[in-house]
């Protein structure tokens, strides 16, 4: 009965609130740590956060990138999260983001759309290159591609749904693996390789398998035989196959590299852009000149994609 | 003289007919069948499991659980996500805990029949049958749109963006108590239900208040009760990874590697890593993530929550047995 | 004369008593709790919704499967979401088809045949099996479950094995299964997280029929199984249906097991071995890649209100077919 009396209730109950009170303070007591300091803050000791949202192509080198950085500036955190090309954009715009990560162009409704909303012009920067590779499974005997037979593989109304049709020596339906619909790589796939017919964007065929994040499609062609699917050059596995990709069918093909891809004789290249909303200043300046300099065009070549120079 | 032969037995007449001795073969093929049944449950399950283990076995060692992941998750440990994990729990809890009970308190106590309990009953299984992903979408809608921008306009100052409070331990907690609400209200009704009425209307006899009669006699009762529903809660909490997808979990976020800010590394306004998103995250699309890295997580998350599932039955079969009515 | 003694003593002060009147009014606003989160739930995903729901075209949501939310350039958004809702319901329908016998069976055996110490064992372990989260399903089905199926179900070209797999609508191609996540993946697993709550449930209704009915069985020349198909069946019919929709909705709301476990397709499956897409795997997919308040957000969350209804709908039935089962006990 020494159990239940109200004062060793009362002590019991108040103990346990303070613990809880306790450990919530304590919690919050780190976010004014953080919020004592300012991102434009010239002081490096104070921790800084720079979020980076954008690309899925890109949120490796963009985690690389971060890493990197934080050896530079132990101080500075770089939180980077991908959610597909236009979803940065929308971020840029509602300013929960500092930069935007980009695997294509922005768009003109996009950079009006960020003007009016935040009074800001958009500051685009050109960081790597990157080549679209075209992968298949190593069982595939089949080498080289066109990016004619590419359309009418992968776009609506297209043509070719069997290897067959394109090498008779190998055989099947051809399982088709690529990205979500709001990746700039979906976007810019599609673009280049999809076409037009009568003036208007043609749009990918149905029953494509829609992967979140370019190293699921390379993975996907690594277990399926007859697996075909894009996805960027720094992404390849020892068990995939990367096609050499022509313009026109009977034309020799392109293997994807740094060099052709620079040089625009791969087909399938595209630049990677970092966007900001307004010039940047203080600790994101400093970041997008480390990235832009020697040492984070380094980091561009360990994670697969082609440096500026 | 020639040696009599016994006769034969008289034939018994309680022996089954072959009728019978059918539908004997019969049932016992059929119980065979069902046990069949219960094994193709549970042996693929177990064979599951330890395939698991076996191939997260390099990898599983302390320092797996107190180091953080490292490379993108590719190397280092698990200790980002599991602290994300235990404080989301924690405030799931701090949220779930009291409303539930007082609303099971309340269903069992104070509105015992009629058409008040019958409503609150049919509504409390619907929440208990709405999807998960469901619930990250309110979540969204409620906490992360409605919730933060009025928190923001007492909280923030608009020139630092610093102050900002983001989806994050806040609004994943608070998603989180919604979907168990049901579990809890469910378990704790079953909880106070189970003791007796004659403790309360010897309490009444007495002259106590219901409210007296509640917090001296039923709850103290039914506290094993509560307590295994809370716990179950608990593993539900930490496995779930739907609703806190879009309310504040994220993949990637540099945590302190030593000292204080390791043990604390969330604060309530900004999005934290968590076991389930971690494991959602490394399955498939991480490039070159190895295998056993995958493994290890998912060895990880199963052990937890098995522990915390093996111990919510162990508690309720050791105070099954020490209850005195 | 002694003087009258002062009777009324002063009442003690009691803290906890004091805040009975606010802690009763805690109480039931907290009461009010689930028909207030249900409501708030309904309503601020409806919210979300709202404007997009008069400018879609609700036909073509039910009867196209082209679902193009990020068109090219010039390009109309498409929302044909027959994909989605056939995904989901041939998932769960066969996740049913696996777990409906299992279950049932599975919970006759505990709650009729099994004795003592196998029975404890059995239910512990049901009850284990119903907490594995469902990422860990996801994840059972993605690198355990659908190797393994892609290797039964593969065929070198032109064996008979791949021509009994077309012909039976197990696989499009000759060659077998080309992707181990797929439909029967994702079925399998489906069926592998019902079964626990069919178990339960199926349990409790069998238990919850009186022992005089099993006695009057016995007692006419029935052995067990045949009071179990005779006479249990019969009696806890409602309670058993209403488990299984429990079951189906559960399945119905399943979103990381299907979502790592089926492909990420948006097609309708032509055999068992295709990948699918199920409405909850392209919420989960989509949401963190759509632009806020756009239209394909507010499609998405259009899908919510539609698992949601779909859900509420299950569960509100199976809880009137309980109801009846109060009933009839009772009578």
């Amino acid at each position: 009965m020494t159990m239940n009396t109200p004062l060793n209730w009362n002590i019991r109950s108040s103990a346990l609130v303070a613990v809880t009170v306790s450990l919530f303070l304590a919690g919050c007591g780190k976010k004014e740590a953080d919020s004592s300091s300012g991102s434009e803050g010239t002081s490096s000791k104070k921790t800084v956060e720079i979020r980076v949202k954008g690309s899925d192509t890109m949120v490796q080198l963009a985690t690389g990138w971060a890493e990197a950085y934080r050896k530079v500036k132990p101080n500075v955190f770089v939180n980077a999260n991908g959610g597909g090309t236009g979803t940065g954009f929308a971020a840029l715009q509602n300013n929960t983001c500092d930069i935007c990560d980009a695997s294509r162009e922005i768009k003109r409704e996009e950079t009006e759309k960020t003007k009016s909303v935040t009074g800001n012009d958009v500051k685009e920067f050109v960081v790597a290159y990157d080549a679209l590779a075209v992968y298949a499974n190593p069982a595939n005997p089949i080498k080289e591609i066109s990016v004619e037979e590419l359309r009418e593989i992968w776009a609506e109304g297209g043509t070719i749904t069997t290897w067959e049709q394109i090498n008779p020596a190998f055989t099947g339906k051809i399982t088709l693996f690529g990205r979500q619909n709001n990746s700039g790589t979906y976007d810019y796939f599609r673009e280049h390789v999809c076409g037009k017919k009568d003036g208007k964007q043609r749009e990918f065929r149905g029953g494509i398998s829609e992967m979140n994040g370019s190293s699921e499609v390379v993975e996907n062609v690594g277990k399926t035989t007859s697996g075909l699917g894009y996805s960027g050059m720094g992404y390849k596995t020892p068990n995939v196959n990367w096609l050499k990709v022509s313009n026109k069918k009977g034309e020799p093909g392109v293997e994807p590299g740094a060099e052709v891809a620079r040089s625009g004789k791969y087909p399938i290249a595209r630049k990677l852009y970092l966007y900001t909303a307004g010039e940047p200043i203080g600790e994101v300046k400093a970041y997008i000149d480390w990235i832009l300099s020697p040492a984070g065009q380094k980091i561009v070549e360990q994670e697969g994609f082609v440096p500026l120079k | 003289m020639a040696i009599p032969t016994p006769a034969a037995p008289p034939a018994n007449p309680f022996a089954p007919s072959e009728f019978e001795r059918r539908k004997a073969r019969a049932a016992a093929r059929n119980q065979w069948i069902m046990f069949f049944f219960c094994a193709v449950l549970v042996v693929p399950l177990v064979a599951i499991l330890v395939d698991i283990f076996a191939k997260a076995a390099p990898v599983l060692s302390l320092h797996y659980l107190w180091d953080n992941p490292v490379n993108k998750g590719k190397a280092g440990g698990l200790w980002a996500p599991l602290a994300g994990t235990f404080y989301l729990v924690i405030g799931s809890l701090l949220f779930v805990a009291p409303i539930g009970i007082c609303a099971a308190i309340y269903l069992n106590e104070y509105a015992r029949e009629g058409w008040l309990n019958r409503i609150i009953s049919i509504t409390v299984t619907s929440l208990a049958g709405v999807p998960s992903i469901v619930h990250g979408l309110f979540g969204v809608g409620a906490f992360v749109l409605v919730m933060l921008p009025a928190i923001n306009r007492v909280v923030a100052d608009p020139n630092d963006r610093t102050t900002r409070w983001e989806a994050g331990l806040l609004t994943a907690s608070l998603t989180i108590a919604v979907m168990n609400l049901p579990v809890v209200i469910t378990s704790a009704r079953e909880a106070l239900g189970a003791v007796p009425q004659t403790f309360r209307e010897a309490c009444w006899n007495l002259g106590a208040t219901r409210w007296q009669t509640i917090r001296t006699i039923v709850l103290p009762n039914s506290f094993s009760g509560i307590l295994t529903g809370i716990i179950l809660v608990v593993s539900r909490a930490a496995g779930e990874t739907a609703p806190i997808l879009f309310t504040g979990a994220t993949y990637f976020k540099f945590v302190a590697d030593s000292g204080w800010e390791k043990l604390f590394p969330y604060s309530i306004g900004e999005a934290f890593m968590a076991m389930s998103m971690h494991l959602y995250i490394i399955s498939n699309q991480i490039s070159q993530m190895p295998d056993v890295m995958k493994f290890g997580s998912a060895a990880v998350l199963i052990g937890l929550i098995l522990f915390i599932n093996s111990f919510a039955i162990a508690l309720r079969v050791w105070l099954r047995g020490r209850k005195r009515w | 004369m002694s003087e009258p003694v002062n009777t009324s003593a002063r009442k003690k002060f009691n803290l906890l008593d004091s805040i009975e009147k606010p802690t009763e009014w805690f109480i039931r606003l907290c009461g009010w709790s689930s028909i207030i989160g249900i409501v708030a739930i309904f309503l601020f995903i409806f919210k979300e919704a709202a404007p997009m729901v008069p400018k879609l075209d609700w036909v073509y949501f039910f009867t196209s499967s082209r679902w193009i939310p990020n068109p090219g350039p010039g390009n109309p958004a498409h929302f044909g979401a027959l994909a989605l809702l056939v995904g989901t319901f041939t998932t769960t329908f066969i996740g049913l088809i696996i777990a409906v016998p299992v279950g049932l069976g599975a919970a006759v055996y505990i709650s009729e045949f099994a004795k003592g110490k196998v029975k404890e064992t059995l239910k512990i372990v049901i009850e284990l099996l119903a907490a594995i989260p469902s990422i860990v399903w996801g994840f059972i089905g993605l690198m355990v479950l659908g190797p393994l199926l892609k290797d039964i179900f593969t065929a070198s070209p032109g064996s008979w094995w791949g021509h009994v797999m077309v012909a039976l609508h197990l696989a499009s191609a000759e060659t077998g299964a080309a992707q181990g996540t797929n439909l029967l993946t994702g079925g399998v697993i489906l069926a592998l997280m019902s079964v626990p709550l069919i178990v339960s449930l199926s349990e409790d209704a069998l238990r919850a029929v009186p022992d005089s009915f099993r006695e009057a069985a016995l007692a006419l020349g029935a052995n067990p199984w045949e009071t179990v198909r005779r006479v249990l069946f019969p009696a806890a019919r409602n309670g058993l249906l209403a488990a299984c929709m429990l079951g189906m909705g559960r399945a119905v709301g399943e979103t990381m097991a299907v979502l790592l476990a089926t492909g990420h397709n948006n097609r309708i499956p032509h055999a068992l071995t295709d990948p699918v897409r199920t409405l909850t795997a392209t919420i989960a997919a989509e949401m963190g890649e759509a632009v806020q308040f756009g239209e394909h957000y507010r499609v998405l969350f259009i899908l919510g209100i539609v698992l949601f209804v779909i859900t509420c709908g299950i569960n509100i039935a199976s809880d009137l077919i309980v109801k009846g089962v109060k009933k009839a006990n009772q009578a």
